[in-house]
């Protein structure tokens, strides 16, 4: 019960950062995530080990419920890059996108389990969601720092699929949170080389130097 | 065996800590390009020396492992590991080069620095790389993976500017994308592989039991592999990143992106191909890499004749030749031999333009085609190169990309897929014509009148290529015995012939 309350709220994190054009909101969001995902993890524990167990939670609670989140903050504040996500589309036009997505998902999981592959339909769809809806983040915006936190709701996604499709392989779900090391880098990245002062802002439409 | 294989690993990541810890030490630091250069060229000629030993070693029946052996060398990526050895090797030698235009560059101008991380992340380079062709068990295989990404991102940031900061960021980030999606194949190969008793992410223990695979489940894996590890191979449209980063690099760097990076993705995805080479699921495996490989044609075709900068054509030209090995895949049947041999020769003919291109940019100050006149005066050697690598690397018969370009149009003809090959033909034409009327003009065209200077051309920056061109040549001629069997065992492997 616990379980399917914890992957409905996460659909709804989802559906709000479609709505919304703040990047303090980004940033509560990817925490309420985290936070989220600490709980799911819990909730798979069963199948684990004490030691595997201690890392999900390390790794939700503290990287991606505090650590990650209080980071782009500081960036955002250091570099002083401006506090709307500057979307290409309407935010109206991304919530029925975020619905579509999410319904689509909902229809293929449910033809996924009615073609015998035993796959919990709720949670499948949810991160499916989830990745399809960070790629669109990524697609819709101009911001760098947006990028990163598309990335992260991406990255979100696959770490609740790896849940709940190998929680019993812990190694496999640890050998996905190495893509956190990537997140690590796209911040730093941004942070040393003051990405927003060198390219004027950190704005993807300057970044057309290199084209054909 | 094994440990000699885990070696391959280990060393060169010994040997960049060696490079680092070394310029802790104050005398050292000052002679650093001295040691840098030993150290690669050490580096790479143990690597290529443990390369050859595993196959004259008692492991010749490649393929012997234990049924949950992490690493280990077979037929077919024995293929890819000499391929990766022997391209390192002639981009270290080209390195001491390089290394030494960076010295002089520094003595000239004040503001250059020495660039340290040179030398240990080319080293770490070819340790993942290493790891990912040898890996036997997909979610290593995807650690590996990441870890190339990471580790070949300071090479594109040589340079400094801003254009290698835009270059870096988006290779990271679309990469990473690709990769995030790689793992969602690896999650769906965890799910496929319940049906078989312990099989875990083995690819031996996969294979054998794929008949029992789900079809669902092996068929969301495969595309989501596709995807991800055609995102780094290379494969359009998916290849955004390719010619930014290749362009930054410098050339002996951008040579091993272009030669071993990207085939070390294209070995993973043979490797799910491999699994599923037996099952029913291999002709929807073929057709999406048909799909695949088609616009990745096409997207070349379009670039390669835009792109003013001759790296950045370079690039689309590895573009093509992905494409050309996945509609090779996606032929299958006597295609998979071509493929195979294919991997290798254009591995060859793309490093060895990498690196002339190298020494273009040295002697020039730039690689855009419109600049760069009367390179037979200029770099009689390395224009002379860049015209027969030239025709090495689009199909010219005596070399032998000629004869597995031929194979796959063969193979196109006897499987009656007309369409296929007209396309392919017609694509194949337009690439070849772009690639060539600027290598011309680059070479033979007359400069402006200003009196002639001749370019020093050290002996390193064109040994390596002149003994790629050779072997390509050779290569055209006869297949030694047993290179050509250590094809078909990996033709074989792939269900092909």
């Amino acid at each position: 019960m616990i379980h399917n309350l914890v992957v409905v709220l996460f659909g709804v994190t989802l559906l709000y950062i479609s709505t919304t054009s703040r990047l303090g909101a980004y940033i509560k969001v990817l925490s309420v995530q985290g936070l989220l995902l600490f709980l799911f993890s819990l909730s798979h524990a069963g199948n684990m080990k004490l030691g595997h167990t201690m890392i999900l939670a390390f790794e939700t609670l503290v990287v991606k419920a505090a650590v990650t989140p209080l980071f782009i903050h500081y960036i955002i504040e250091k570099l002083d890059i401006k506090r709307v996500t500057e979307p290409y589309i309407d935010n109206f036009i991304s919530l029925i996108v975020a619905t579509a997505i999410i319904s689509v998902s909902f229809v293929l999981s449910v033809a996924l389990r009615n073609a015998g592959s035993g796959v919990d339909v709720l949670t499948f769809s949810i991160s499916i969601s989830a990745v399809v809806i960070g790629l669109f983040i990524v697609i819709t915006n101009q911001k760098l720092i947006t990028h990163v936190m598309g990335f992260l709701v991406l990255e979100n996604g696959v770490f609740m699929m790896s849940l709940s499709l190998a929680s019993e392989v812990p190694v496999v779900v640890e050998a996905g949170v190495l893509l956190d090391v990537f997140m690590g880098v796209f911040l730093m990245g941004i942070f040393l080389n003051r990405m927003k002062s060198t390219f004027e802002s950190s704005d993807v439409t300057l970044l057309r130097r290199l084209k054909d | 065996m094994i440990l000699s294989e885990s070696m391959l690993i280990a060393m060169p990541a010994l040997f960049a800590a060696l490079s680092i810890g070394l310029k802790a030490i104050r005398a050292v630091s000052a002679k650093a390009p001295f040691f840098d250069k030993t150290i690669i060229v050490a580096a790479a000629v143990t690597h290529l020396v443990m390369t050859l030993l595993l196959s004259y070693g008692p492991s010749m029946t490649y393929g012997q492992h234990a049924p949950d052996a992490l690493i280990g060398a077979d037929a077919l990526n024995y293929l890819f590991l000499l391929i990766l050895s022997t391209l390192f090797l002639a981009s270290a030698l080209y390195s001491t080069v390089f290394i030494a235009e960076m010295t002089v560059l520094i003595r000239e101008a004040h503001d250059e620095k020495y660039n340290h991380w040179y030398v240990p992340t080319m080293l770490f380079t070819l340790s993942t790389l290493s790891g990912v062709i040898l890996s036997r068990n997909l979610g290593l295989m995807w650690v590996f993976i990441e870890a190339t990404t990471l580790s070949t991102a300071p090479l594109i940031l040589h340079h400094k500017g801003k254009e290698s900061l835009e270059a870096v960021w988006k290779y990271l980030f679309i990469c990473s994308v690709g990769i995030a999606l790689a793992f969602i194949g690896v999650l769906a190969m965890t799910e496929a592989g319940r049906s078989i008793k312990d099989a875990g992410l083995n690819v031996d223990a996969l294979s054998a039991g794929a008949a029992n695979i789900s079809p669902l489940w092996g068929g969301i894996a495969f595309v989501f592999a596709l995807v991800g590890f055609g995102t780094k191979m290379g494969l359009a449209p998916m290849h955004t990143w390719l010619p930014d980063a290749h362009s930054q690099a410098p050339s002996p760097a951008s040579a091993m992106f272009s030669g071993a990076l990207t085939i070390s993705a294209f070995l993973c995805i043979l490797r799910y191909y491999q699994i599923f080479s037996s099952t029913p699921m291999i002709g929807f495996i073929r057709q999406l890499m048909l799909i695949l490989g088609l616009v990745s044609l096409f997207v070349s075709a379009v670039y390669v004749i835009r792109a003013g900068n001759f790296k950045r054509k370079l690039a689309y030209s590895t573009i093509e030749h992905m494409g050309i090995l996945a509609i090779g895949m996606g032929l299958g049947g006597g295609a998979v031999y071509a493929v195979m041999l294919h991997t290798l020769c254009s591995s060859l003919a793309k490093h060895s333009l990498f690196l002339t291109s190298g020494n273009f940019l040295h002697a020039y100050g730039t690689v855009n085609v419109k600049d760069i006149r009367g390179g037979v005066d200029r770099v009689p050697q390395s224009a002379w190169l860049l015209v027969t690598g030239t025709l090495a690397l689009l199909g010219f018969p005596p070399w032998a990309i000629f004869i597995t370009e031929f194979s796959m149009l063969r193979q196109m003809v006897t499987d009656g897929r007309w369409f296929i090959l007209s396309v392919v033909a017609l694509f194949l034409t337009v690439i070849i014509y772009g690639f060539a009327a600027a290598v011309m003009r680059m070479a033979f065209s007359k400069g402006q009148g200003e009196p002639v200077q001749k370019h020093h051309e050290p002996i390193l920056s064109t040994l390596p290529q002149w003994t790629f061109i050779a072997a390509l040549a050779a290569l055209g001629i006869h297949i030694p015995q047993r290179l050509n069997t250590l094809l078909h065992q990996a033709a074989a492997a792939l269900g092909g012939n």
